[in-house]
Order: structure tokens, then sequence, then C-alpha cells
């Protein structure tokens, strides 16, 4: 059987947390211990993406209970305050400027890269903070950085050079790659980015990588055929699926037909986690890698990736959180620790806090470097394939590589510099 | 040649296929009501959810007639859906300007999707061919899924038999009356709302059934409702709107140069599309079957 989103007690829990979103405040404190400190949650609570906004409000729920649960904050208790950005930039901007409007300075969330590229520069004017729980665009801490804008989640960057890193490790042979990419920003600086580890790992280990021209096919495309026909002439061993989410699991569908996952030895997925393999189940691709923001399975024993688990599995009934949850649990964790650190909530005091802050987390720790805001992290992968269980798939491995090195060097202000990737 | 004539020209029937499929029950409802039926897509949805659910219980599609059985039950499902929409929101808008119809559909759209979240839930969820559809068929270097070959199969089955119905048979002499001029026919002895009734249902069953059909072709999400949507009032516009003939020419032709344009201009992928579009609008603004409704 699958877990999903879809059946009675996760419409009965999470119902609980929309229909508490739609009244736009979480997790009320008692008045009592003096006045919240409140958090506002900027995630796509409607709308196609509004499967991740779930996901990222549970995980955002359950970090504020456990913190109010533990006493609160210097003495205060957390209150949560949710906008929908519905994955739209002008939504974006709007719930940013309603929570800075309503005396909410400091803000987390967002999924979408181009609703962070939208609200980033709006922060400064309205005297707010936003750290970043998903979004992965290289631009927010690079040419659109801003010192109101911190990222406690993975980068772009990061992540797709340690997939490289992990494939070369696990298939030093396969050397030619291409990849299906929509015609979206991020897929680019996907692509560019998994193209630069490659050529610098491989380079490395003395066997160049030889990289074809990807495929571009149309966001939210209908039909893949003669993408997945191109493919099947290729001659390249190692295929990179940018296409995401509902969109890959249409392409692989399309794609079984033509034997496509059976003529590339490697298959690779930048961040669909769960959703492919969930929605396949015994069609999931087998071997495929996928980017995770953070897979629970890897964290066994550390003790808040595992009350997370256990407060989300109860929640909700799915054993299969998404990495949204940790990124957003995560978020809160920062700025429980930021304010505990300033003494305070004013945005000055906060973002001076949030600089150089190391803080536990669901992944370990993460340090949020002070030249650029972005957080050094864990990069967790996770291998599906297909299997005879009521589920029809499960985790066949899994991996967590360190950002030792795999990150770039700070250059806010300055477009990230591909420093491997021939042009 | 193969790779960059045939296989292009393949991938663009399938698809014309599909477009048709999810688009008849659109031209037949707007070729005689005059109604712009925005949630067409969303009872397409519908029908393809019965579909995943009756798939489901049964463990998978297996055999050929058992997914053309699901596919029917769907369009059942959305058929007895159609007589409550004609009642509720169709009737009240004959007698407004039509314009009111995009509001009233666009607001029904909605419902539909609100109605699958809740029952449904947000989750992607996929359903495979019947596995004796699973394989493909190798003609050298061109490779035609059976799947495709079978949707391609009912596209002009489809055509075929509603242009039968529409040409050739009383029903079909009728509908064209009643799509002429309703008060005219309405003299000459038509219960013209019981028409209307039945035309309606037989819309939304032919939405259900494609949903059913196109199941294993697409992921299954509440956004499914807005997927083909472009495609379809693309097809429905060049076609003559509301032109049964119209329309599946059209998809043909919009399907098959976007095929083209997506292996001949990778970097711009659908822009052949709209480009065909517009070019089909400006020699032919009165559709590629002007005249004649339905």
């Amino acid at each position: 059987m699958t877990y999903d989103f879809t059946r009675r007690e996760l419409v009965k829990t999470l119902g609980v947390f929309g229909a508490a979103a739609a009244l736009g405040t979480l997790s009320r404190p008692s008045r009592a211990q003096g006045d919240p400190i409140r958090l506002g949650l900027i995630a796509p609570l409607s709308g196609s993406q509004e499967i991740i906004g779930r996901y990222q409000l549970a995980g955002a729920t359950i970090a504020v209970n456990q913190i109010n649960q533990a006493g609160g904050v210097l003495g205060r208790q957390i209150e949560l305050v949710t906008r929908d950005d519905k994955a739209a930039p002008a939504a974006g901007v709007a719930a940013a400027k309603d929570l800075a409007g309503s005396g909410v300075n400091l803000m987390f969330g967002i999924l979408s890269s181009g609703v962070a590229l939208a609200v980033a520069p709006t922060l400064a004017d309205d005297k707010s903070v936003l750290v970043i729980s998903a979004a992965s665009a290289n631009e927010l801490t690079h040419e659109q950085f801003t010192r109101n804008l911190f990222r406690t989640s993975d980068h772009a960057y990061a992540r797709q050079r340690a997939l490289s890193k992990l494939v070369l490790g696990d298939f030093p042979d396969v050397l030619k790659w291409t990849a299906i990419l929509p015609q979206t920003a991020i897929s680019a600086s996907n692509w560019d980015s998994f193209v630069d580890g490659m050529s610098q790992y491989s380079a490395e280990a003395g066997k160049p990588a030889e990289i074809t021209e990807a495929l571009w096919c149309k966001f939210g495309a209908t039909d893949y055929k003669n993408e997945i026909a191109q493919l099947m002439r290729s001659d390249c061993e190692g295929l990179y699926c940018g296409v995401y989410g509902g969109d890959a699991v249409t392409m692989f569908g399309q794609a079984a037909a033509y034997g496509l996952t059976k003529k590339f030895k490697v298959l690779v997925d930048p961040g669909s986690e769960f959703i492919i393999a969930n929605a396949m189940g015994k069609n999931t691709p087998p071997g495929l890698w996928s980017g995770f923001h953070w897979y629970h399975g890897a964290y066994e024993g550390h003790k808040i990736n595992d009350d997370l688990y256990a407060a989300y599995v109860k929640a909700t009934n799915d054993p299969h959180p998404a990495g949204y949850v940790g990124e957003t649990h995560a978020s809160v964790l920062a700025y429980a620790s930021a304010i505990q650190k300033a003494g305070g909530t004013e945005t000055e005091q906060v973002i001076a806090a949030l600089e150089d802050l190391e803080f536990d987390s669901c992944k370990g720790m993460r340090k949020i470097r002070k030249e650029d805001h972005q957080a050094i992290c864990d990069l967790n992968f996770v291998q599906f394939g297909p299997d005879e269980s009521d589920q029809g798939w499960k985790v066949t491995s899994h991996r967590i590589i360190k950002d030792e090195g795999v990150s770039e060097e700070p250059t806010p202000g300055t477009p990230i510099v591909l420093k491997y990737k021939k042009a | 040649m193969v790779d960059f004539i045939a296989s292009p020209l393949f991938n663009g029937l399938f698809t014309a296929m599909v477009v048709f499929l999810f688009t008849t029950g659109l031209t037949l409802i707007f070729g005689i009501l005059r109604v712009l039926n925005f949630a067409h897509g969303g009872f397409f949805m519908i029908g393809a959810y019965v579909a995943f659910t009756l798939v489901r219980a049964v463990g998978a599609q297996t055999s050929v007639l058992g997914y053309i059985g699901v596919s029917i039950v769907a369009g059942i499902v959305t058929g007895l859906c159609g007589i409550v929409v004609e009642r509720v929101i169709f009737r009240p808008l004959q007698k407004v300007d039509e314009s009111y119809s995009l509001i009233a559909t666009y607001a029904l759209l909605l419902i539909t999707e609100g109605a699958v979240k809740s029952i449904w839930g947000v989750s992607f969820h996929s359903v495979a061919p019947p596995d004796v559809m699973n394989g493909a068929v190798f003609a050298g270097n061109l490779v035609m899924p059976i799947y495709a070959l079978v949707i391609i199969a009912l596209g002009v089955l489809s055509y075929a038999l509603l242009e039968w119905i529409l040409q050739h048979t009383e029903t079909g002499k009728l509908m064209k009356s009643v799509a002429s001029d309703p008060w005219m026919a309405g003299m000459l002895g038509v219960n013209v709302p019981r028409f209307y009734t039945y035309l309606v249902v037989a819309g939304f069953f032919m939405a259900g059934v494609a949903g059913g059909l196109l199941l294993p072709n697409q992921t299954l999400s509440p956004n499914l409702a807005s997927t083909f949507v472009i495609q379809a009032f693309g097809a429905l516009i060049v076609g003559g709107m509301g032109n049964i003939r119209g329309t599946f020419l059209a998809a043909i032709l919009l399907c098959v140069v976007d095929s083209f344009g997506s292996l001949y201009f990778p970097a711009v992928p659908g822009l052949l599309f709209y480009i065909a579009m517009t070019l089909a609008l400006l020699f032919r603004p009165q559709g590629l079957i002007a005249g004649a409704r339905i």
C-alpha cells in the first residue's frame, strides 16, 4: 500500500493544520506567559504545490509545538502565523508584505525560487528577516544577496555537485552523461551545478566525463515521447532527469514502453524525493537516485531526527515524511537559537545572531556562513527500487554527503562561478 | 528519415488523439448549447480518479476489456454529474449572455478541483497500462508503444462514430436541427430542454471515458483538470468553434506541428503550437470547418 496525503487520517490531522492555516495562526500560546514570539511561515498552501506546502506546514507546526512544550524561547511561547504564497511570486510578495504589516518581522519557508527571488528585495525596506527553508536558487546567496535573507536548507550548487560526487564514487566508469530538463531557471542551474561537479571530480579521478547537450522540454508537458525517443538514441550511460515531481512520474510512465530505464546504467533526479516512488509503486524506475532535503532514515539515533519523525508519523500516519518537513523544522530551530542568542526579536538583533550561527537539526549540525548567509549542511540522497511489497517500492540505499568542499566559496553580490564546467 | 520524420509524426498523431478524445465532449456541448465549458477538464479529471479507484480496487489493469470497462464506468459517473450540472448551471445559463458561462463554468472547475482534493487528496498517482498494452512495436528505429497505437485507434474510431451519428442517423439530424435553431426545433415538437439534458450527459460521459482511457498516460493530481486546457481550446477554436470534424483536423494539425517543433526547436518547446494556431486563425479566422455547428 502507499502512504500518502490522501487518506482519512491525513485529512483529519493535516486538516487541523489547514484549518488553522486558513485562520492565519497556529499553535497560539497562552497569553499568561507574556507576548508570544510570532514567526511567519510563507508556503504554498493552495495551488499546484499544495502538497509540498502541507509538508512545510507540518514541519513548522511540530517544531513550534516541541519548543513551546519545552518552555518556549526566552520564557516566551512561539506563535506560528501562516500565509499562502501559492508558489507564485506576486502572491509571495503580498504574503511577506502582509506579515510585515501585521508586525511579524521574522519569516521563513518558501518553496519556489521564483517566489524567494521576488520577496528578497522587499525585506530590507520592510525591516524583515526571511529564512529560506527550501528554495534552492544559487542567486539568493549571490547576485540577489540581501543581508535580511538567510538559507538554512541546501542550495542547488551544493546538492547537485554532491550528487555528481556520489554517482562517480558508485559508478566510476559511467562517464557519458545527458539530461532531460524542463525549461525553468532552476533546472538550468541544477544541471550546470551537476556538470560542474562531474567535470571536477571525474578529472580529479583521471577519467574526464563526457557531457552531451541536455534535452529541453516544456515545463508541465503532457507528452515526452519525442524526448524519450531522442534519449533512446543517445550513447550516454547516465541520465540526469531534471523533470520534477508529477511531471517526472508522467515521463517515466511514458518511458516504460521504450525501455528507457533499462537503457541507462544510472538514473538520477535532483529532488523529487518520495514523489516518484509513491506514485509509481511497482513501476518505480529501478536504481533511481533522488536528492533529498532530509531523509529521516539516514539519521536514526539522532534525537532531533527521531523526535521529529515520531511526531510526524503520529500526526499523519504517513511513514515517509518529505524532506520539506525537516527543513521548516530546522528553520524554526534556527530562529529559536538565534533569538536565544540575541536576547530579543528585533530584526537587527536576529540578523546578527543568525550570522555564523551553528545549530543542531534533524540532519545534524548546520552552520550559517556570515558572508553569504548560506547554511553548510549535509546533503542527503536516496536510491529507490521496485519490490513485491504492498507499497510496491523500497529504499535500496541512502547516502549522506558531507559538505566538505562541495559548496562554493561565499561571494555575495556576484554571480556564482562554475570553475570546472566548460562553457 | 525515421528519427526525424516518422517518429515525430507518430508522436504528434498520438498527442492529437489524446487531445481529440479530451475535447469531444467540450466540442459537442459548445456546438449545440454555446456554453464554453471551462469545467470540462474537471470532469475529465473526476473520470480519471474514478477509473484509478476502480483499478486500485482490483489491484491492477490486466486486460483491454477491463481497461475499457473501467473507462465506461468512469464515464457513467461523470454523466450522472452532468444531469445535476445541466439542471443547476447550464439551464440557467441558456437565458443569459454567453460570457456568463465562462465565469460559471470556471467556478465549477474550482469546485471539481476542491472535490477531488477532499476525496482523493493532493498526492500524485500513476497507473500503468494493461499488461497487454505495456510493450512496443518496433519498425526499424521507430518505436510505437502499443498503448499509443490503441489510443490512436480509439481516437479515429471515436471520430468515425461521431461523424456517422451526426451525418447518418436521426439523432444526428436532430442534434443539427437543435444546434441550428432550437426555437424552430421546439415548434416542430422536439423537447429541447430534455434534449439539452441528454446532450450534456453525453458530453460529460465522454469527458469521463476520456479520463479513464488516458489515465495511464498522465500523472493523477488535482492539477490534471487544467493539463489539456490549452491544447483543447486551441483545437476547438482552430477547428471552427464547436465542429467535431474541425476539432479532429485541428488537433492533428496543431499537435503534429508541435511535435516537429519539439524535435527541431528544442530550445523553445511548445512555441510552434502557438505559431500554428496564430497562422490558422489569420488565414482561416472562421475555423478549419466553418459554417456548420457540430
